[in-house]
This record gives C-alpha cells, structure tokens and sequence, in this order.
C-alpha cells in the first residue's frame, strides 16, 4: 500500500476550507484522511468529509472539505492511502 | 556520576516546522558543491519523517515535523569565526525582507542555517548549535546552526543531533541532564551525551540521544509492522433513535488510522448505522480519534468500532 501526504494546510478557527486534488487514476481505491498539525489538549479539532468527480474517462478529482471545529486557527495535513 | 535526565517543565517544540536557510554564495556555485542544497534537504526530510524522532514521545509526548521551507542566500557570506549574533541578526534580516516566513501561530518553526564548507564558529570546539533571540515582540525565535565539512553524512548527523535538542529543550528549560552529566559548560542537552554513536534511519545519517526511558544513548526508528493492519478497538450499544460519541486516545501520529463501524446486531429491514470521525493532536505524537455514531433505527443497535491502519509517513 502506497501511503503520502497530498497537501498540508491552515484551517480559520470555526470554518470548512475545500480543497481539490486532481488527475488521480480511477482504477485506485483510495483512502483520505486528516489530521491536525495543530495541538489542543482539550477538544477534538476536524472533521472532514470527500466528494469526487469523474473529470475523464482517465481522472478524479478529489475534493476534500475540512471543518475546523475549535476557536482557533488549526493547521492540517490530509493523507492518502492508495490500496494495491 | 550516572547521566540522567530531568524535564525543568520549560518550553518545547512538539511539532518542529524546520525553515532551512543555506548561507553562502558557495551554496549556489558552478559547479554545485557536495553535498548540495538539494541533498542537504532530502536528508533533512528523512530525519523529519523517518523514525528518528519517535523516542522523543517519552518527552511530554513530543512527535516529529516537517520541512516549512528552505532558502538560499548569496548576496552575503557568513564571517569566518562567526557568532550565534551573526547567524540570529542574519535570520532577523531575512524575516523583515520578507525573504522567510516569520514564526508560526504556534512557535513550532526551527530556523536551520547550513554554512558553506570551512565556515566555522568562532569557538572552533562546536560544529553545531542551537539557541534562540527574542524578538520586537517577546517571542522567542528558535535556530540552529550547522557547520559542513563536505560530507553529507556529517552534515546530517549534526543537524540530527540539533533538531532533537532543539524539540526537547530549545530555550535551555526543558529536558536537561543533571549537574555531573555532561562535562562541557552551556546546555548539558540529549544529544551532547551521546556524540560519537550514529546511525542510519530512513536512509539519513543520524547521531543517536539519550532516552531517560533506556537509560542510554539509542537511535530510534519505526517498530516493524505490516500495512496495512486492522482491528476491532471497542464495542458498544446505541439507544434507538440517538447519537453517542466515543474515543481512543495516544493513537501514533505517525499511523494513518481509517474508522469504520459494523452493526452486529441483526436488522432485515433497515440501514442501523452512521458513524463520523474527529481527530485531535493532543502533542506532537500522539492523536485521539472521536467516533460518534448514529443509530438510525428504533430499536438500541450493538456495534464493533474498528480501526483500519494505513500506513504510517515515510
């Protein structure tokens, strides 16, 4: 299994960034998650959830949209897993 | 006198975003010097990624990091018989130009300033350092300095050693050894006492510290598992008609964990169950995982929460 980072980022205390990652091959299965880079010792700090689109018959494009659920900036890092 | 450590309780670097700066024309010369910038920064990469600094968790839990950015300047050189106030006005500089970013929200960034070769310090004793100046606004900016004698394996193995002092004890209030530990003045840090024992983790060359928890100098890397690998870690009951929130705590950040949820109570008829995740970084390098799930049925609905590991960064 082929495992990675895709892209880190900043999350606005309170707020859903989206993001898009694209031309990934429609015959993987992949797995998205995402973890905070930032520290909180007292409450859980994102959710995320994944939309896709079939841009070609050779391409998706994933849209991952990231909730910061705390009341401060929190920074992310969302990761892929690519099953063999 | 038997080495041993103590945590002073004072600031650490949990979650290092390094910022390398190369200082120097020679950086940039044709042909290009060895080791490169290049090579310089994948090695720096490998010590950030690999397993290295995973034996830091037994120090308030501090994790790994990453490469924030890097830069090369040329349009100055640093003095031979340079100064810790050479290399912190010099990073000063480039803060105000603009040419690096300034400290993060969270003050996790490290500077790390790699000299050309036969730069050296004006004590010709060090070959690296770490320290750190406040700024205009009372923060405290953590860096390092990294001498070169031409070898990549040098190079790295010194900026090994700094970048694990720098995270357990960048402002000299941290983990620091007890009076007898090191023979040396300044900072008596977990990698003074263990110069001269190295190693190789994810491909770079790495100088091994002290673990409080072995009582010796070790080199860390990842255990040996198997990915991707999967298990049930808690089971539960939902009330019909309601959510329920769970979590697992001290998860390695360094794994990538997927969650999924199995019904085992039986339904003919009707889906049962949703579940989402939340995840928290309660410190550098441990991750808690907050599953709430959902029974969609009128009746309470048995479950398995399990856990599907990934992976872990490379």
């Amino acid at each position: 299994m082929q495992t990675g980072i895709q892209f880190r980022g900043t999350v606005p205390a309170n707020q859903t960034h989206r993001w898009f990652t694209f031309n990934w091959n429609p015959a993987s299965h992949i797995i998205w998650t995402v973890v905070p880079d930032s520290i909180n010792t007292s409450v859980p700090e994102i959710t995320w959830s994944v939309a896709l689109q079939r841009t070609s018959a050779t391409a998706v494009t994933y849209w991952i949209s990231i909730t910061n659920t705390t009341n401060t900036n929190v920074d992310i890092e969302a990761r892929y897993a690519i099953f063999p | 006198m038997a080495t041993n450590f103590t945590d002073h309780n004072g600031t650490l670097i949990q979650f290092v975003r390094a910022y390398l700066i190369f200082w120097g024309s020679a950086w940039a010369s044709n042909p290009p010097p060895t080791p490169t910038t290049a090579q310089v920064t994948d090695a720096v990469r490998r010590i950030l990624s690999g397993g290295y600094l995973t034996g830091l968790k037994q120090y308030r839990g501090i994790g790994q990091g990453y490469i924030l950015g890097s830069t090369t300047v040329t349009s100055s050189n640093p003095p031979q018989g340079f100064t810790d106030a050479n290399v912190s006005n010099f990073i000063k500089g480039l803060i105000s130009a603009g040419t690096i970013p300034n400290i993060d929200a969270d003050n996790q960034t490290l500077y790390i300033v790699f000299m050309p070769k036969g730069t050296n310090a004006s004590n010709s004793g060090f070959i690296g350092e770490h320290t750190y100046y406040t700024n205009a606004s009372s923060q405290r900016v953590h860096f390092a300095w990294i001498t070169n004698n031409g070898t990549l394996s040098s190079i790295s193995n010194i900026t090994s050693h700094e970048i694990a002092e720098s995270m357990t004890d960048p402002e000299g209030s941290a983990i620091l050894g007890d009076a007898g530990t090191c023979s040396g003045g300044g900072w008596c840090e977990i990698g003074d006492v263990c110069q001269g024992t190295t190693g190789t983790v994810n491909g770079a060359s790495v100088q091994s510290y002290w673990s409080q928890a072995d009582k010796a100098c070790k080199v860390f890397d990842y255990p040996a598992q198997n990915f991707p690998f999967v298990g049930t870690q808690f089971t539960g009951t939902v009330a019909a008609h309601a959510s329920h929130r769970w979590f697992t705590f001290n998860w390695p950040a360094w794994q990538q964990v997927f969650w999924t949820v199995m019904p085992t109570t039986i339904d003919a008829a009707n889906p049962q169950l949703s579940c989402s995740v939340a995840v928290q970084r309660t410190s550098g390098a441990f991750i808690t995982y907050w599953i709430t799930v959902t029974n969609t049925t009128s009746v309470p609905v048995n479950f398995e929460g399990r856990y599907e590991v990934l992976g872990r960064w490379t």
